[in-house]
């Protein structure tokens, strides 16, 4: 056995290879909406709700804190799983990355996954998750039922009236301009985000 | 000896925050869950003080809360943790359904693990978006209060904010 250095004692041992892992995207940690999810008290994780305006999305800007490979992207359905749901990530630019396409809501009560083509993502780059529904009667397991408009505003989000549940590219931003119910958003990611 | 241990501990120093914005009160303070967002009008004049510590060294780009109704003159602002200012919009009349930002004409530089006092005071009739203190939660979120504070005065004289419920949402962004 050879001489042990000084970072052998002291340095956390190399990250253990894992095969995938979850990201939040509205967590406090990428999500400045986030911050501001995580000291509303009307935030009863899992709580239940409907879109607030059927066929307009919304997306939500979000930093990753590492390099990671989406493989996977996902919802979590309320107590009424029917319609149809998209979710896409965008660029900083709005250009679409990757996207679910239109899936057809199914499973109440139960997080909803749909297999993507792998998209990376850099560290500390801006990028948007968005979501849509077709109809504003199913529900979601929504991290707070209702987020102000101005909070909304405050975290960079962004509105389009699509008329259609599948997520456009590219994504053309209009202000918010009502209080929206926030979806929980979620990824299957690979690459040592942690 | 290696030196890669280096990268590893640089990486970990720096408290990364999406888009260079901290929400104030915020996570970073260590703070739970507050209240219910919400616009809500503070008292006339008065200055209301938020502390926060600066996560890393940068420079302050500027801080922002949202008018939802109403129009009044506002002030938004920084202090160090003795009270003297390093910056303030000045009062200026606020507009409603939009947000009400204060940018620095020089980036105002703050230091990591320093204190400061993000500062909003208000004429009392604009709705602020804010969560909601309380006689137990002001204490513990460093929160000070001042009257007679609109335009944000130079130096501030902080007093205890006791049961003060109008808690203005300030987001703060980085250079970097």
């Amino acid at each position: 056995m050879g001489r042990r250095s000084v970072s052998d004692i002291f340095l956390p041992p190399p990250r253990a290879t894992r095969p995938w892992t979850i990201i939040d995207f509205l967590s406090a940690d990428v999500c400045v909406l986030g911050q501001i999810i995580a000291l509303h008290a009307t935030n009863p994780p899992p709580a239940t709700g409907g879109w607030t305006t059927a066929n307009t999305g919304l997306v939500v800007p979000f930093v990753p804190k590492e390099d990671c490979t989406v493989i996977k992207l996902g919802w979590v359905n309320g107590t009424v799983a029917s319609g149809s749901s998209c979710m896409a990530i965008y660029d900083s630019a709005f250009a679409r990355l990757v996207t679910t396409g239109s899936v057809a809501k199914s499973g109440t009560s139960a997080i909803q996954w749909t297999d993507t083509a792998d998209q990376a993502l850099v560290r500390d780059r801006l990028y948007y998750i968005g979501f849509n529904h077709s109809a504003t009667t199913a529900t979601h397991c929504a991290g707070v039922p209702t987020m102000p408009r101005g909070a909304l505003v405050m975290a960079g989000c962004q509105q389009q009236a699509v008329g259609a549940v599948a997520l456009p590219d590219p994504f053309v931003p209009a202000a918010i301009s009502v209080d929206r119910t926030v979806q929980s958003l979620y990824g299957q990611v690979t690459a040592g985000f942690s | 000896m290696t030196y890669k241990s280096l990268a590893y501990n640089e990486r970990s120093a720096r408290m990364r925050l999406p888009q260079n914005t901290l929400i104030v009160p915020g996570k970073f303070g260590g703070f739970g869950r507050l209240s219910a967002a919400t616009a809500q009008a503070g008292t006339a004049n008065q200055g209301y003080y938020q502390s926060f510590v600066q996560p890393y060294s940068t420079d302050i780009i500027s801080m922002s809360v949202w008018n939802q109704t109403g129009t009044n003159n506002a002030d938004l602002g920084l202090y160090d943790a003795t009270g003297t200012l390093l910056g303030s919009k000045g009062s200026t009349a606020s507009v409603a359904a939009s947000l009400f930002t204060f940018t620095p004409s020089v980036p105002i530089p703050v230091q990591e693990g320093v204190m400061y006092f993000a500062a909003f005071a208000t004429a009392g009739t604009a709705t602020i978006l804010a969560f909601s203190g309380s006689a137990q939660n002001n204490p513990r979120m460093g929160r000070a209060i001042q009257a007679s504070a609109l335009a944000l005065p130079s130096p501030a004289t902080f007093a205890a904010a006791g049961t003060t419920v109008f808690l203005p949402i300030i987001s703060i962004v980085f250079a970097n």
